[in-house]
């Protein structure tokens, strides 16, 4: 979901921002320009910058309105819920690309960085600690689930792409769960590991039919934290 | 008014005008399109 965003950023928007900044960067700080116009390419020139200006706007300034963001984890309220406005949908279209669950039925988080706001990397390792009793408020399940920087699935000798619930964590002894979140097994602690590429990535926290405390915004994601 | 000046109002006039619809057109329509490409 969020890949696309960023493909379509990448591959398409990028080229035509970049090109439109030269191309107004021309328009107004080359003189010589003023003797070749017509009001022909005043007008495509206008469309093309003006539609650039479409694109930033609505892929880059709008969602910023909606989402809360909280120890570097991206979440959205209101999203598929009728009558919530056209910018609302518009906004959740853009940070989760494609059909999602309105809050009753699943809350969607994703990040693609630690907490302290560094892009996360294979290169670094990382602990999700959830304190005792802290895990996601669910009456369904709840699932962590890693993608590579494109959002793809990460081929890994244990063939775990997500963890959960029923991914059989073991707690620590106060109760507490931690995650570990890197490229080698860590050791002594296989059994809640999830692999990470070498390369950066990127992490959706989803949990379905989400407690009380989740629709109300009192629950907070812990952060991811860099341990070496 | 100079040449330049002229050029440059209707090409920033041009280009307001689309800002404004395009950013309409986006909201509206980007849900569609995205969900369109999920089904």
């Amino acid at each position: 979901m969020a890949s696309m965003t960023r493909t379509v950023l990448m591959y398409i928007i990028g080229p035509i921002i970049f090109a439109v900044i030269v191309f107004g960067a021309l328009r107004i700080f080359n003189p010589a320009h003023s003797y070749t116009r017509t009001i022909v390419s005043d007008v495509v020139q206008g469309v093309l910058v003006g539609a650039g200006l479409s694109f930033i706007t609505v892929l880059l300034i709008l969602p910023n309105f909606y989402v809360t963001k909280v120890n570097g984890w991206t979440t959205m309220l209101g999203c598929g819920e009728p009558g919530s406005g056209i910018l609302l949908r518009a906004a959740c279209n853009v940070t989760f690309m494609g059909p999602i669950n309105v809050a009753q039925e699943a809350m969607y988080w994703t990040t693609g960085n630690d907490g302290a706001g560094h892009t996360l990397s294979g290169a670094h390792d990382y602990r999700l600690h959830f304190a005792a009793g802290q895990l996601p408020p669910n009456n369904a399940f709840w699932s962590l689930t890693m993608g590579d920087a494109g959002n793809r699935p990460v081929p890994n000798p244990i063939n775990r792409y997500s963890v959960s619930d029923r991914s059989g964590l073991v707690p620590n002894p106060d109760g507490s769960v931690d995650i570990y979140i890197q490229n080698t097994a860590p050791i002594g602690h296989e059994s809640n590991w999830l692999p990470a590429p070498s390369g950066n990535f990127i992490l959706w926290l989803r949990v379905y039919l989400p407690g009380q405390t989740v629709l109300n915004g009192e629950y907070k994601v812990p952060p991811i934290v860099q341990v070496s | 008014m100079t040449q330049r000046m002229n050029h440059l109002l209707i090409f920033g006039s041009v280009a307001i005008v689309a800002w404004i619809i395009g950013t309409l057109l986006l909201v509206y329509f980007w849900p569609h399109l995205v969900n369109g490409i999920y089904k």
